[in-house]
């Protein structure tokens, strides 16, 4: 891998994972509503939506860290990198928590291109 | 009966975290200072900062070693060094002196003083001259197992026994949270003792993996010492063969009595990384340097594989032939203890994967202090309603003192062990170990101060101290002779820039901390007077 494209391609893992915790955290109740005032709940559609969107967020970063350090220091990258990201999230959701959807869409999109530019930068 | 099982363990997750956790709080920030133990030591020796050499290949660097060891330590039985890295540019160099006519062989006890030992430029060879004496990172990395003013043996089975109470809390914990997917973001501050069981669940949960890990990783980093039996069993007394065993190496190879040149080490060093497919060199041991029965034995350099027990190869050293197999591999069991070993130690990591170490290293801090703190929270407003407002008993008093000594004390004690190796003269006798009176000198300080007066201003006064402390480190690491922020930015000296800019982060992460007390209500510290009794009737 060249030198430019792994800080690249963290980048990328830790947005996915930021908004993949962001995500699940939206389909429970509690965030929910901190997000959309007292007593509203999730439709049951939504909250699979949220929950399918939240998992696959730490699936990419999932494999994004496999790719990056390879199947055994993956793992452990990627652990500590969910616990830094879930840490993260919990934090804003306490203390910002109007403004954990827009972050979440925000790390999402910017985990996109970065994953885009990494692989590119990795191809080339 | 589930009711009756999360009471009994809540009962276990109590007390084997409460009594252990004064002990845990400082095994857990020693280690995870331990994952910066290089770049601790470089720091702490601001000589090397500026004289950092212009990186060179491998082979060169042990030449050049070679060079000057071949000057200094001719005679010697052994020579070893460390060759530079990322982590530590220098050259580390030792060797077992010459032995002396008179002396006869009594190499046996020798201590770890009477090695010879230069610190060498690798680019040009040049012995990088007086640096001062200090344990450096070493110092915390020796004190979350072995502890200090005690015999080694005496601290591992303490910290033992505190890691054996932590991995039986984490798992009683487990059981005992009942919303553990529920609650799993949940941080609701100032809000009491509920915020106290927060921060206690997220800081814990969230890096459950990690937790487990280094706990039980710990105790097997110690396990033939916990527990003898096994190999007892096979090898009765003779453990030393099953040392040998285990760790393998070059047998003792009596020396020929033919002088004999040695190879040049630069050559096989080459060698060996082409049979490591690239793999750089980390270690080299040349045993009878200068005798026609000399041995070089090659250690991998760490972050290629995970494992602790490193791939070696050792060399004839005047033949250069190859003495030991590199195909060689050990059994499953070895291989899974060095797995187990190098996941705790975590050399393998690169520094992303080590600074997400030290995070959660820092989350286990955290969730140990807030266990402890809890306990005290929970219990003044029983203490309150038995004995009157703001009054606590003995118990609590203990505790509470405890904590502010075992926490803030060991917050302060810590910064203070680094202004001590600027601020004491270069020149002092001993002066590793005048470090480290320093650093329990504080610590000592900071607990009778707790224990006279376990309260809220205390923990402020603590707490800020500690904060600025750490956070006045760069100024005075410029202002001693190392390089600065300015310096080490501008030039790259990551090392040491990271030393300044974590030092600064956690000063003013510790000041917030003192600010927020200062605000009252919104943080619910221990205090004994003060406390508001409506966050802790939850």
């Amino acid at each position: 891998m060249t030198a430019f494209a792994q800080p690249v391609l963290v980048l990328a893992a830790l947005g996915a994972a930021m908004s993949g915790w962001i995500a699940l955290s939206l389909a429970m109740s509690r965030h929910w509503q901190n997000q959309h005032g007292r007593g509203t709940e999730p439709s049951e559609r939504q909250r699979r939506t949220l929950q399918a969107t939240g998992a696959a967020g730490l699936l990419v970063s999932n494999l994004v860290c496999l790719f990056i350090w390879g199947s055994a220091q993956g793992w452990i990258a990627w652990l500590g990198l969910l616990t830094a990201m879930a840490l993260a999230a919990a934090w804003v959701l306490s203390y910002a928590p109007r403004t954990a959807h827009v972050l979440a869409v925000a790390c999402a999109l910017s985990a996109g291109c970065l994953l885009a530019w990494g692989i590119a930068l990795h191809a080339l | 009966m589930m009711g009756g099982l999360r009471l009994s363990m809540a009962w276990l997750h109590t007390w084997s975290g409460l009594l252990v956790g004064w002990i845990l709080f400082m095994v857990f920030a020693g280690g995870t200072a331990s994952y910066f133990r290089d770049e601790i030591t470089l720091w702490m020796k601001p000589e090397l900062h500026r004289a950092l050499p212009h990186p060179v290949t491998q082979p060169v660097a042990a030449d050049r070693a070679q060079a000057l060891l071949e000057q200094r330590a001719a005679g010697s039985p052994r020579w070893f060094f460390s060759m530079p890295g990322e982590r530590n540019p220098a050259l580390q160099a030792g060797w077992i002196p010459a032995p002396s006519k008179s002396a006869g062989d009594a190499p046996k006890k020798r201590t770890r003083r009477s090695f010879g030992s230069a610190t060498i430029d690798p680019a040009t060879g040049v012995d990088l001259g007086k640096v001062r004496a200090t344990q450096g990172g070493d110092f915390f990395f020796r004190l979350h197992f072995d502890l200090h003013y005690m015999s080694a043996l005496w601290g591992r089975w303490i910290v033992g026994f505190c890691s054996m109470c932590m991995l039986v809390a984490i798992l009683s914990g487990i059981v005992t949270h009942k919303r553990i997917f529920k609650d799993f973001f949940t941080f609701r501050p100032g809000k009491g003792q509920r915020s106290w069981l927060d921060a206690h669940n997220v800081t814990a949960v969230l890096a459950l993996p990690y937790h487990l890990m280094i706990t039980y990783t710990g105790l097997v980093t110690l396990m033939f010492m916990y527990l003898p039996s096994g190999v007892q069993g096979v090898y009765q007394d003779r453990t030393a063969a099953f040392y040998k065993a285990l760790n393998g190496g070059p047998g003792d190879v009596k020396p020929a009595g033919v002088p004999a040149t040695l190879m040049p080490l630069g050559a096989l060093v080459r060698q060996a990384s082409g049979i490591w497919h690239g793999a750089a060199v980390g270690r080299v041991v040349v045993n009878l340097p200068g005798d026609a029965n000399a041995t070089v034995t090659l250690t991998q350099q760490e972050g290629h594989g995970i494992s602790h027990d490193l791939p070696t190869i050792t060399f004839n050293g005047v033949t250069g032939a190859l003495l030991s197999d590199p195909a060689d591999t050990s059994g499953g069991a070895v291989q899974t203890r060095g797995v187990l070993y190098g996941l705790h130690v975590g050399r393998f990591a690169d520094p992303l994967v080590r600074a997400l170490f030290f995070l959660s290293g820092l989350a286990g801090c955290a969730m140990v202090a807030t266990g402890v703190v809890m306990w005290a929270v929970k219990e003044r407003p029983k203490h309150a309603r038995m004995l009157g407002p703001g009054r606590t008993g003995f118990s609590l008093r203990l505790v509470d003192a405890l904590n502010l000594g075992s926490i803030a004390g060991l917050l302060v004690a810590m910064p203070v062990f680094f202004w001590a190796n600027r601020l004491l003269p270069v020149a002092t006798q001993q002066r590793p170990e005048a470090e480290i009176l320093w650093f329990f000198t504080a610590w000592g300080s900071a607990a009778l101060a707790a224990f006279v007066m376990p309260n809220r201003p205390m923990w402020k006064c603590q707490l800020a101290l500690g904060g600025i402390l750490f956070a006045l480190l760069p100024v005075l690491n410029a202002a001693t002779g190392g390089a600065g922020l300015v310096t080490s930015l501008g030039q790259g000296i990551w090392p040491v820039a990271g030393f300044d800019l974590v030092s600064l982060a956690l000063g003013l992460l510790l000041l917030y901390a003192a600010a927020k007390l200062r605000s009252g209500g919104t943080v619910n510290q221990p205090a004994v007077k003060e406390m508001p009794l409506a966050g802790g009737a939850v």
